[in-house]
Formats: structure tokens, C-alpha cells, sequence
């Protein structure tokens, strides 16, 4: 899509195609006040929380790390996307190393059948089981939409945005599948049960500490920082092209489409958006911030999967390169599965449902204004979002 | 929209931004946003999720790769 139409952020040109232009709008101001600074705050808290820093003090260090990496970025694209590179490949290190240690030394052979353990399972019981278990992988998988925001710094993004996807997405999901695997070759399943039960979660690490002692663990953990930092890093430099490219259609902030004169980046949306950041940092804690993204992104997500059907109403001579694998009927399991994890939220943790759903119905009331003012012709300079 | 043609040639775009982001720099770009602390903890989230069948978490971090593919298309193609 982002190669098609460069100048769209993301989905938002896609929700207004199929339904109208306030959707792609809401779209992008929830990423803006909800899910996206609500993934940077995440992955800083998840930083601090490596070095068992929380609470006050773990937000504290947060919040600067915060401010110190928006000010990195203010300095070019090329200073962001060179430190994504580094970050990349130092990440990968320790990785690699787990996966070999565990492939050549490991002595257990997992048991891989598919019969659930507890006996006698109904089918709906397995999907549901199934349903639930890729929704926690799913978390692992957010972030790829992303790369249509910086399509405007990428050369020839017609070859080099969709190649970026196909070959990231699939060996990111070969290198998940794997990792997981080389932790069942080393520790046999009760004691994953021991260390999952005494809420050690982080099985790479025992791994590399159980295979090549101390120094296993200390590589697991600096890999470990480093790809927070890298992902954190590659959030604050993509959202807030989204911002400018909102900015530029029109229903934002004027001061986001401004680019700064010699470093070519858009100043204040950057800016604008790690004070958004901060807040949400002091106001929810980790797990809060983690279900809230999820919830709110399920909401576009089914608002996406929904648009193929109306697209197909609404456009029915255009001309289609692929059929969807199963047609409608697979288009309405997923629409079903999505509602049925968010009403799910809604029973389990109805604020995280709450302010999900009042964001977005704060955006409507936004849309309009902007509206209103687009169509008075007021042109009074700068909107300034603090 | 139609008529926008590729500048590749070009080092700034017509709105100002530097063309700088290479395929490795988009490959790694993804890779620094979507392999996060996850990778380390998830795993464990998802064994209890299946009650410890292994062959069943395998399968599932399978389907979200195969969900956030087919979610790419889905956005890309219909987007034409």
C-alpha cells in the first residue's frame, strides 16, 4: 500500500477508501495519544524492568531514556536508521549464539505431538486454545505496518518496501519458531513448568546460562537491552511521520508538518510525541500498557479486515492481483475471532476496554474541529498540541 | 494517486525527506521494531497458554507469522 501511495501514514488512506476519511484519521490520532506512544512508554518500561528497576525510579530512568533517544533522532534520519542497523545486527548476536549452543548441545528431544496433555479436548476447545495462545505471539509481530511511514525515506520504495516486508516477516517468523525450539532442546518440560510457575519467564536466558555458564546469561541480557532499545528507537523514529503525513492531508496540527531546515525531520511531532510518551509512562504500568495497545490495535485491526468486504460492495470491477485464501468466509471467522477476544477485554479488564474505546470518540470530536476549521479558512499559524 | 511515479533517482523527494533507507536499511528497520524484548519472555506466555504442548506453541508462533503476512496483503493489494 505504502508503495502505492507514498504519501499516506500507514492504513489511513486504506480506512478512508473503504469507509470514509474520519476512520484513517482515528486511526492515527489513537496511535498518537493511545497505541503508539503507548508502545514507546512500553518499551522503556520493559528496559528498566531488565535491570529490575520499577516503580518510581524505574519510570524515572524511562522517561530519560526517552527524552535522550528523541534527541537522537532529531539529528536526520540517516542517525536513526544507522543505530537500527548496529542494533540489528548486535541483537542478532547473542540470538544465534543461544540457537547453536542449543541445536549442538542440547540433549533433550521435546515431545512435538499435538495431543493436549489434559486427555480428551473438544475441537472448539483446541481452536479457542490455539486462538489464545497465537494472540500472546501476536505482541512479537506488532510493528511491521510501520515501515509504510518512512516509505518517503526510502529509495525505490516500489521494490524495496514490499521485498522488506516479505523477507522480514518471514524469516522473523522462521528465527521465533526456532528460538523456541532450541529452548526445548535444552530444558525438558518440567522444568519449564518449575520456572514458569515461579514467574521466570525469560527461558533464553536460563538456556544460555544452564549451556555456557555466567557469561551465556550476561551475553542474553546485553542482547536483551539492545533490542529494547532498538525497537524503542525504531517506534520514535516512525510514528511521528505518520503525524506529519496527517499534518500535510490536512485534519492535524500544523506545526507537525513542518520539517526541520537542515536535519529534514519532522521537529515537533517528534518532540510532541515523547511528552505524550512521558505521560502515559507515569500514568499506566507495564502489563497495563501492554493490554491497552493490544486492545486498541484489535480495534483497527477488525475496522481493516471489515474494509474487504465493503471494499468489494463498493469496488466491484477492480481489478484484484490475489484472492484472499478462503475468500469471505475466512474474512468473517477472523472479523468473529476479534470480536470475540474483545469482548473478552472488555470482561476481564473493563478499564483497559474503557479508555481503548474513549479515545477513539475523542478523535471524532477532534476530526470535526479540524474540519470546521479546514472549511472556515482560518488561518491562524500554529496549533501547538501541549 | 495513479499517476505518482517512482523517483528512486532522487536523493530528497519532493517533500523534503532524504531518500537514505536502503532494502537491508528496510529489512533491519523491521527487524529493529518487530524483535523486541519479546522473543525472550513471550514463549513462556504462550507454552502456558497451550498447557505446555510444545508442538501446539510451535504451531501458534507459526499462525501469528502467517496472520501478520496475510494482514500485509490483505492492506497492500486492496489498497490498489
Amino acid at each position: 500500500m505504502g508503495a502505492m501511495i507514498p504519501k499516506a501514514g500507514g492504513m489511513t488512506l486504506y480506512l478512508n477508501t473503504a469507509y470514509h476519511p474520519i476512520f484513517g484519521f482515528l486511526n492515527g490520532f489513537n496511535s498518537w495519544v493511545l497505541s503508539g506512544s503507548g508502545s514507546i512508554a512500553a518499551g522503556a518500561l520493559a528496559l528498566t524492568g531488565i535491570f529490575g528497576l520499577t516503580g518510581t525510579t524505574g519510570k524515572l530512568i524511562a522517561s530519560l531514556f526517552v527524552i535522550v533517544l528523541t534527541i537522537y533522532n532529531l539529528f536526520g534520519i540517516k542517525a536513526g536508521s544507522t543505530f537500527q542497523n548496529i542494533a540489528m545486527v548486535a541483537k542478532m548476536i547473542p540470538i544465534i549464539i543461544i540457537m547453536v549452543a542449543a541445536f549442538t548441545m542440547g540433549t533433550e528431544s521435546p515431545d512435538l505431538s499435538l495431543t493436549p496433555s489434559g486427555g480428551d479436548i473438544s475441537f472448539g476447545g483446541m481452536v479457542s486454545m490455539i486462538a489464545f495462545a497465537t494472540l500472546a505471539t501476536l505482541w512479537a509481530y506488532e510493528g511491521w505496518v510501520n515501515l509504510n511511514t518512512i516509505t518517503e525515506e526510502m529509495k525505490n520504495p516500489k521494490r524495496n518496501l514490499p521485498l522488506s516486508l516479505i523477507i522480514a516477516i518471514g524469516s522473523i517468523t522462521l528465527l521465533y519458531v526456532l528460538f523456541n525450539l532450541a529452548i526445548y532442546k535444552v530444558i525438558p518440560i518440567d522444568d519449564i513448568k518449575e520456572l514458569i510457575g515461579e514467574e521466570e519467564y525469560y527461558l533464553g536466558t536460563e538456556v544460555a546460562m544452564r549451556l555456557l555458564g555466567g557469561v551465556g546469561g550476561t551475553i542474553v541480557i546485553i542482547g536483551m537491552v539492545i533490542s529494547q532499545i532498538g525497537s524503542t528507537n525504531g517506534m520514535i523514529i516512525a510514528f511521528p511521520r505518520t503525524h506529519y503525513a496527517m499534518a500535510v492531508e490536512g485534519h492535524f496540527f500544523k506545526a507537525f508538518k513542518k520539517l526541520h531546515p537542515k536535519y529534514r525531520v519532522p521537529s515537533t511531532a517528534i518532540i510532541c510525541q515523547a511528552v505524550i510518551t512521558i505521560i502515559l509512562l507515569w500514568l499506566r504500568d507495564l502489563d497495563q500498557l501492554t493490554s491497552l495497545v493490544v486492545f486498541s490495535n484489535m480495534l483497527f485491526n477488525v475496522l481493516v479486515i471489515i474494509a474487504v468486504p465493503v471494499l468489494r460492495k463498493k469496488m466491484p470491477d477492480a481489478e484484484r492481483p490475489y484472492r484472499v485464501w478462503g475468500g469471505l468466509p475466512t474474512i468473517y471467522i477472523t472479523i468473529a475471532i476479534y470480536f470475540a477476544m474483545m469482548i473478552n477485554t472488555l470482561l476481564e479488564d473493563p478499564l483497559t476496554a474503557f479508555i481503548g474505546l474513549i479515545v477513539p470518540a475523542i478523535g471524532v470530536v477532534v476530526y470535526f474541529i479540524f474540519d470546521r476549521k479546514i472549511k472556515a479558512e482560518a488561518r491562524n499559524g500554529q496549533t501547538n498540541c501541549q | 494517486m495513479k499517476s505518482f511515479k517512482d523517483n528512486g533517482e532522487s536523493s530528497v523527494s519532493k517533500s523534503g525527506f532524504k531518500q537514505e533507507i536502503g532494502l537491508f536499511g528496510g529489512v533491519s528497520f523491521l527487524g529493529g521494531i518487530m524483535i523486541g524484548g519479546g522473543i525472550f519472555y513471550l514463549g513462556s506466555y504462550v507454552l502456558m497458554r497451550t498447557e505446555f504442548n510444545m508442538g501446539l506453541a510451535l504451531i501458534c508462533w507459526g499462525i501469528g507469522g502467517i496472520i501478520t503476512c496475510w494482514e500485509d496483503f490483505v492492506l497492500r493489494k486492496w489498497a490498489q
